[in-house]
């Protein structure tokens, strides 16, 4: 075998899962199964104690959804990285979500993995924070007090262990005439988790930033927002030297502290490129 | 114990199952369909690729119960009887195997990149098999054989057309 034993549970509705979550003791919640069956197999490996319990959250289809209402995308926790791929409303609104879910492993894994496993797994390197970061994304969970409770996803980044309740829905409103740009640097462009990842959006208005939202993924703690970088470019009017000079204004302390001359060369060139990037998408 | 009923290549089977029990092993263990390879088993190599309702996914971290009523093919299933499919003879024409143990999770993900682009380029070919390792290293033989395949799919459907 390769797991250890656990009681398997597959609840076809939302209520029932967040039921067996909040009541059953040493439970984990299975979602693609892409992380967490993997970690069960280590546990076993490493002769560890494993859940008691595993809820399985396949079997419920109202978890599974894509919608869109003219300004707000709506992604039910149990959506696959392959249907964002394949989805006509995130192609046409929010291309860089596609993107993002076209980076992600091999194709079975993007048949599994889901876009709540990844956000609720917490994992340092995954991608989906950082750009739903710059996205101002809301996280939408039941079974917390209040019942369901909005998160945004800087409050529940910021508060790891406050959550208990099943996340269910991610919420991104279109912010119309904003740009946004996603840098990842990983090894190789195939399945390397990515070293790095730097994501900025922002609106040009009379050839100055507005609205700028700029995360980063060091790879060794949960994305952050570069509130510093933001605030310069909030306030810097000559787009020919945005790009260059914004290197100059970056909180440091998030970038990481370690002798890593490499990777910090790697943020200078990965946030040159975005800015770049939204100041040329402006000019055309 | 999850009670479930799963089809694997065509066939409708009932299991009395342990709720850790994952796809790979019931496919193995209880069916002996031996051709899904247990390799890594951390969904690193791609040697345990089955496809479950039309979809390539690895067995190897995917729970048995969660596929309780899903069709199920293995690398056993796409033989037409005494039939090879044409990514099967495809591999063999283009002598694309070695040891052969990664092969056929190479071939069920090969089937998966044909089924939604029927002529992709090598670069299209190198990224659709990106999540399948060869320990031989043979990759170059491999894409040969995929692109050979995908001209006799063309070719088959063609004739059938006729």
């Amino acid at each position: 075998m390769l797991l250890n034993p656990f009681t398997y549970h597959a609840p076809t509705e939302i209520n029932d899962a967040v039921k067996l979550f909040s009541t059953l003791e040493n439970v984990k919640i299975c979602a693609g199964g892409t992380f967490l069956i993997n970690n069960l197999k280590l546990i076993k490996k490493h002769k560890k104690q494993g859940p008691t319990h595993v809820v399985s959250l396949k079997k419920i289809e109202a978890l599974r959804t894509i919608s869109f209402d003219s300004e707000t995308l709506v992604l039910g926790a149990m959506t696959t990285m392959q249907e964002i791929v394949e989805s006509d409303l995130i192609h046409t609104h929010f291309p860089i979500l596609k993107l993002l879910a076209t980076n992600i492993g091999s194709t079975p894994i993007r048949h599994m993995a889901t876009i709540g496993g990844n956000i609720a797994s917490r994992y340092v390197w995954t991608e989906w924070p950082t750009v739903l970061l710059a996205l101002e994304a809301k996280l939408v969970f039941d079974g917390c007090q209040p019942d369901p409770l909005t998160l945004s996803i800087d409050e529940y980044l910021n508060k790891p262990s406050a959550q208990k309740g099943l996340l269910t829905k991610i919420i991104i409103k279109k912010n119309v005439g904003a740009s946004i740009n996603y840098q990842r640097v990983a090894r190789s462009t195939t399945l390397d988790l990515p070293l790095i990842g730097v994501c900025i959006r922002a609106r040009l208005e009379n050839n100055r930033f507005t609205a700028t939202r700029v995360s980063i993924n060091n790879g060794t703690h949960a994305a952050q927002r570069d509130l510093m970088l933001e605030e310069f470019l909030n306030n810097h009017s000559d787009l020919s030297t945005i790009a260059k000079e914004s290197l100059r204004h970056r909180d440091m302390a998030l970038y990481g502290q370690e002798n890593q001359e490499y990777k910090q060369h790697m943020f200078d060139v990965s946030i040159k490129k975005a800015i770049t990037a939204i100041t040329e998408k402006n000019g055309q | 114990m999850p009670s479930i009923t799963l089809t694997v290549n065509k066939t409708l089977h009932q299991f009395e199952i342990l709720g850790h029990e994952t796809l790979l092993e019931i496919l193995r263990d209880h069916l002996c369909l031996t051709g899904t390879k247990t390799a890594c088993a951390e969904a690193e190599c791609g040697a345990c690729t089955v496809y479950v309702d039309g979809r390539s996914i690895l067995s190897c971290i995917t729970l048995a119960a969660d596929c309780d009523q899903k069709h199920v093919t293995t690398i056993e299933g796409l033989t037409d009887g005494d039939n090879l499919h044409p990514i099967q003879t495809a591999f063999l024409e283009k002598g694309a195997v070695q040891c052969g143990f990664c092969i056929p999770g190479m071939i069920m993900a090969a089937k998966d990149l044909l089924d939604h682009n029927p002529k992709p380029t090598r670069e299209e070919i190198s990224q659709g098999l990106n999540g399948n390792i060869c320990r031989c290293a043979g990759y170059i033989k491999i894409i040969d054989a995929v692109e050979y395949a995908a001209g006799l799919n063309t070719k088959e459907k063609n004739e059938t057309d006729e």
